[in-house]
């Protein structure tokens, strides 16, 4: 007889019932995708002191998530090609800027099998760039599906190198230290459009010639691309006479399971700031709930 | 649906979808696998993401050998067995390495949260990783011996011995754990206590 059947079948079930997050899928594949099309010599191991994994382990990896999409489908779904003189001067003359301040409104809509009824949710974002005092973002989000309605507000601090994230529903809050290479990535991130403007030009892209967004007149180009696990549309509007982006619009299709759009607008360039909009208060009877 | 030999052979004309069909495939297994092997949600998403990065890497000259479920699960026993051994330099404590707060869960994965799983994670990190990877990829993953053996590159000597040293000790843990009023909350124990 065997002495631990019990505890065998005591194991057999409580086999865990466990299905993988959207957001884990979308950046497996993403990644397993552009592994097939550029394989590289060595083993791939995910940096665990990278920044996406420090967001990623905040109440705020639903927003981080969300970008990281933008970012990771523009590394893998633009093609190589030359560039264009036009897009190039609108890149140089964003990369001067110091300040700038955008909106990103975002729908999704997630499907756990292809033909299920999807989860829906909505998600706004207020950001705040300065190169010299860091980043503000202030987010709402909202789960249709069980009409749910959250706020966090995050904050990066370069001359603290620390992350906060602050939950007013929940009472709690987040810090984070950020090393000096922590900070170096965050810098090369994409919080902000510049990442995908970098993307557009160094792939192939449409002019839509000029039209008018609340009375501006625009230039737009546009970027498509896909196969047969993934479409993606971007599409840029520049002020004529500015050379600066009025409106980016990305729309993320996946495996039919998965649809975004994303609305980046209402930016303001070089708008003055000081420190004092980037520092953060946390009231005394708010929990840290800090993971180690 | 198509079968792996198929499937591996579009994978190797570089085929996306079947790449993405053997993703959906064996996703949920291989994450279950690795959470039950290191108790962190974020580090079993590491695992099961880097497995497939490198897999993803072998388009063009993939070659089938058995099972492709056997050899990534075989290739998450490896790699959760590396970064086991990163975190075990580091002698964090046990509490700390199980205690998982819930809000960094979504509902899908708060599902596994239920005290018998929590309690077999927590017995489970007191016995050897080799002991524990072959007693969950014999009764969580329903591979033979003969099948872990062979997953593993060892004898099936070698894993028969490793199963029954693990259980014993698992068994011996659960039967301290109905004296201990600790964990004598856990519903289930006590049908699990061995006679």
């Amino acid at each position: 007889m065997n002495p631990y059947k019990q505890t065998e079948d005591w194991i057999r079930q409580t086999r865990p019932d466990i299905e993988t997050p959207a957001s884990m899928d979308s950046r497996i594949l993403m990644d397993s995708y552009a592994a097939m099309t550029s394989p590289s010599s060595g083993p791939v191991h995910s940096d665990p002191q990278s920044l996406r994994r420090i967001f990623m382990k905040t109440p705020f990896k639903l927003t981080a998530a969300a970008i990281g999409i933008i970012a990771v489908s523009a590394v893998f779904l633009f093609p190589t090609n030359a560039g264009s003189i036009a897009l190039a001067d609108v890149y140089s003359k964003v990369q001067q800027v110091q300040t700038y301040i955008y909106n990103i409104s975002m729908t999704m809509a997630v499907s756990k099998t292809e033909g299920a009824p999807p989860q829906n949710m909505e998600m706004e974002t207020a950001v705040t760039v300065s190169t010299e005092y860091g980043v503000k973002m202030e987010n709402t989000m909202h789960r249709l599906d069980q009409d749910k309605i959250t706020t966090q507000q995050m904050y990066i601090i370069p001359g603290e190198k620390k992350m906060a994230v602050i939950m007013p529903a929940e009472k709690s809050y987040t810090t984070t230290e950020l090393s000096d290479d922590q900070m170096e990535e965050f810098k090369k991130q994409n919080h902000d459009p510049r990442q995908v403007i970098e993307q557009m030009l160094n792939g192939q892209y449409t002019d839509l010639g000029f039209s008018k967004i609340d009375g501006v007149k625009v230039q737009g180009f546009q970027s498509q691309t896909g196969d047969d696990a993934g479409n993606l549309t971007t599409i840029l509007w520049v002020d004529v006479d500015t050379w600066l982006p009025i409106r980016l619009e990305i729309t993320l299709t996946m495996e039919k399971k998965m649809e975004s759009h994303f609305v980046i607008d209402q930016f303001q360039w070089n708008v003055p700031v000081t420190a004092a909009d980037f520092k953060y208060t946390i009231p005394d009877d708010y929990t840290d709930t800090t993971q180690p | 649906m198509l079968d792996e030999k198929q499937l591996i052979k579009q994978f190797n004309q570089g085929s996306k979808d079947a790449l993405c069909q053997i993703y959906q495939r064996y996703k949920n297994d291989l994450y279950g696998f690795a959470m039950s092997l290191l108790h962190d949600v974020q580090t079993a998403e590491d695992v099961v993401h880097d497995v497939f990065v490198s897999f993803a890497q072998k388009s063009g000259h993939y070659t089938l050998k058995g099972k492709l479920r056997n050899y990534l699960l075989a290739s998450v026993a490896n790699r959760s067995h590396d970064l086991w051994r990163q975190k075990s330099r580091k002698e964090r404590p046990l509490d700390e390495t199980v205690a998982m707060p819930t809000t960094q869960y979504s509902p899908e994965q708060y599902r596994i949260l239920t005290e018998e799983y929590t309690l077999l994670q927590k017995i489970l990190s007191k016995i050897p990783y080799e002991q524990r990877q072959i007693i969950l990829l014999h009764l969580h993953q329903d591979l033979t011996f003969r099948e872990v053996a062979c997953t593993l590159g060892i004898s099936i000597n070698t894993v028969q011995s490793r199963y029954r040293y693990g259980l014993e000790k698992l068994s011996t843990l659960l039967k301290e754990g109905t004296k201990n009023e600790s964990v004598q909350t856990n519903r289930g124990l006590d049908s699990a206590n061995p006679a």
